[in-house]
């Protein structure tokens, strides 16, 4: 069964076309990321979804029904949202908000709680700390968590993500991304994720669309994406360096050769076991080293090569 | 909190017919001065307040179901409603009872609804002012996340715009108090009649009695409507 699926859908605005010839199948369990340039329809496509608009032509499947037949608010109340603004309810607790949804869908006051706390845990905040906020009282990336809590409060089969760490730093954008990525290593969810920065989808899809004007013009895992990019444009959208862009999706901990060590070490010629190799690759050209030592926990648990890093952009990547 | 003890002990010596009395030589500085004859104090203020809370209670609804209507069509019905509100409030209010007469003729009926109309447009602004204080996200978020539009309506939209809907009340309110003094004219009751035959009779006193009890009324109003809750 497929759970979402467009077919040849395209809307316009006043006749200019927004997005044009939409077909595509979401695979069930899988993040898949719609990146392209701002304009590129998106944002459109994403709202298409819980039928925030309608599309001009064209036919949108969910749960192999067409999406017109559903309701839209008990549409919406089945998939989780989570948008770059958060739209987190002012005047009401972070446990309220988080309840949002389950208490549209009526669910006993009984399992209100546990599951705030248990959502709350997912996206890594203390719910005994958090619980009782108000939304003014959180720093932006703790909002974003709360709000990508909301979007997951009811267990939804789908989840839609617009931008959802558009509005914080870098340093925050990376942890909340770490925290995507652990999180569907539990939940296992079929996520729809919308983003203007290649690094982010690149670091996140199991598989990416690629939008150029309105159009699908790639569909494929970021792997194949990146060693076969469909058009010139998406080459160029890529950039030069996405040999590079690729090692993102490896960790330290996964290429390194285990190793021990005694005795006080430089900080500078160690990387973190989560770190990611683009990161370890260009601290090895920063510092001119062929290996570093890898760190877990402030132990040392292995070292990687150099060579390893490159042979693997190398294949994967620029065949 | 002390204002408000303060505004409503004076309440108090203006409605008792001895204080009120005492008042009145005192402030004229004429020991003859005497209140309005016709009607105790507290009559006269008891169909003030009623006059002021029946038509401030209509205003409130007619104001927030046109707020609530522009709100949820923002296109030409809310430029439509909007420019209407802004175009009556310019009128003064005298000048606005007077131009109803032709319409309404005169009485405590067309009265009533002469208030009711200078009374919405405050409430209406307030109230629009206060749906657009929520933010775009959280009303995207609200539809993304299933709200329907009265849900959204009740547990959002309505909560949020509370301080707006609040503020317009308490214009609305106070501009009312003193309209509904000058509505005596028109032939209503309340503390305009006093002022009226202060007016006619060459009374000081009478016009002094009506105008003291309907400003403090108004300052208790615009102190009550502005506590905050919890």
């Amino acid at each position: 069964m497929s759970l979402l699926k467009f077919d040849d859908v395209s809307v316009f605005y006043q006749g200019i076309p927004a997005v044009q010839n939409l077909s595509f199948t979401l695979q069930e369990g899988e993040l898949s990321v719609l990146v392209g340039p701002s304009g590129c329809g998106k944002s459109t496509t994403i709202r298409l979804v819980n039928r925030l608009l309608t599309p001009t032509t064209g036919k949108i499947f969910y749960q192999n029904q067409p999406l017109s037949q559903f309701v839209p608010e008990t549409l919406r109340r089945s998939m989780g949202y989570s948008i770059q603004g958060v739209g987190l309810f002012p005047h009401w607790t972070v446990a309220q908000n988080i309840a949002a949804v389950p208490q549209l869908l009526k669910w006993p006051s009984s399992r209100l709680q546990p599951r705030v706390d248990e959502v709350l845990e997912l996206v890594g905040l203390e719910a005994s700390r958090f619980r009782r906020k108000l939304p003014a009282e959180l720093s932006g990336g703790e909002a974003q968590r709360v709000g990508i809590a909301r979007a997951l409060a009811a267990d939804p089969p789908l989840l839609l993500m617009d931008e959802p760490f558009g509005a914080v730093d870098a340093l925050q954008r990376a942890r909340l991304q770490k925290v995507l990525l652990s999180l569907q290593q539990h939940v296992k969810k079929t996520i729809l994720l919308v983003t203007h920065d290649l690094d982010e989808a690149v670091l996140l899809a199991d598989r990416l669309l690629v939008l150029q004007q309105g159009r699908l013009v790639q569909h494929a895992s970021p792997a194949e994406v990146l060693r076969n990019p469909a058009t010139p444009f998406v080459q160029e959208f890529l950039g030069a360096d996405r040999a590079l862009k690729y090692l993102m999706r490896f960790r330290a901990l996964e290429v390194m050769e285990p190793y021990q060590v005694s005795g006080e070490i430089s900080t500078q010629e160690q990387v973190s076991y989560d770190s990611n190799l683009r990161e370890v690759f260009s601290l090895m050209v920063a510092l001119g080293k062929e290996t570093l030592l890898v760190v877990q926990d402030q132990r040392v648990v292995g070292k990687v090569h150099k060579t390893t890093i490159e042979n693997l952009a190398a294949q994967d990547s620029a065949r | 909190m002390i204002r408000g003890i303060i505004l409503v002990a004076l309440l108090g010596v203006l409605l008792v017919p001895v204080t009120l009395n005492f008042t009145l030589r005192l402030l004229l500085g004429d020991p003859h001065a005497v209140m309005y004859p016709l009607e105790s104090p507290w009559a006269l203020t008891l169909e003030h307040v009623l006059l002021v809370a029946s038509t401030s209670s209509f205003a409130l609804v007619l104001g927030l179901l046109a707020a609530i209507g522009a709100h949820w069509r923002p296109g030409h019905t809310r430029t439509l409603l909007s420019a209407t509100g802004t175009l009556l409030q310019s009128v003064p209010p005298v000048a606005f009872l007077a131009l109803m007469v032709p319409f309404l003729g005169f009485g405590s009926v067309p009265v009533f609804w002469a208030l009711v109309a200078f009374g919405v447009l405050p409430i209406f602004h307030g109230a629009l002012a206060g749906f657009d204080s929520v933010t775009k996200d959280v009303q995207d978020a609200a539809r993304g996340l299933g709200f329907s539009r009265w849900k959204k309506l009740i547990k959002v939209d309505l909560p949020l715009a509370f301080p707006g809907i609040r503020a317009g009340l308490r214009t609305s309110v106070v501009i009312n108090i003193g309209t509904a003094a000058v509505a005596a004219t028109m032939g209503a009751g309340g503390l305009g009649r006093p002022i009226l035959a202060g007016i006619s009779e060459f009374q000081f006193s009478y016009l002094l009695q009506g105008a003291l009890t309907a400003a403090v009324l108004g300052l208790l109003a615009d102190w009550a409507l502005s506590l905050r809750r919890g």
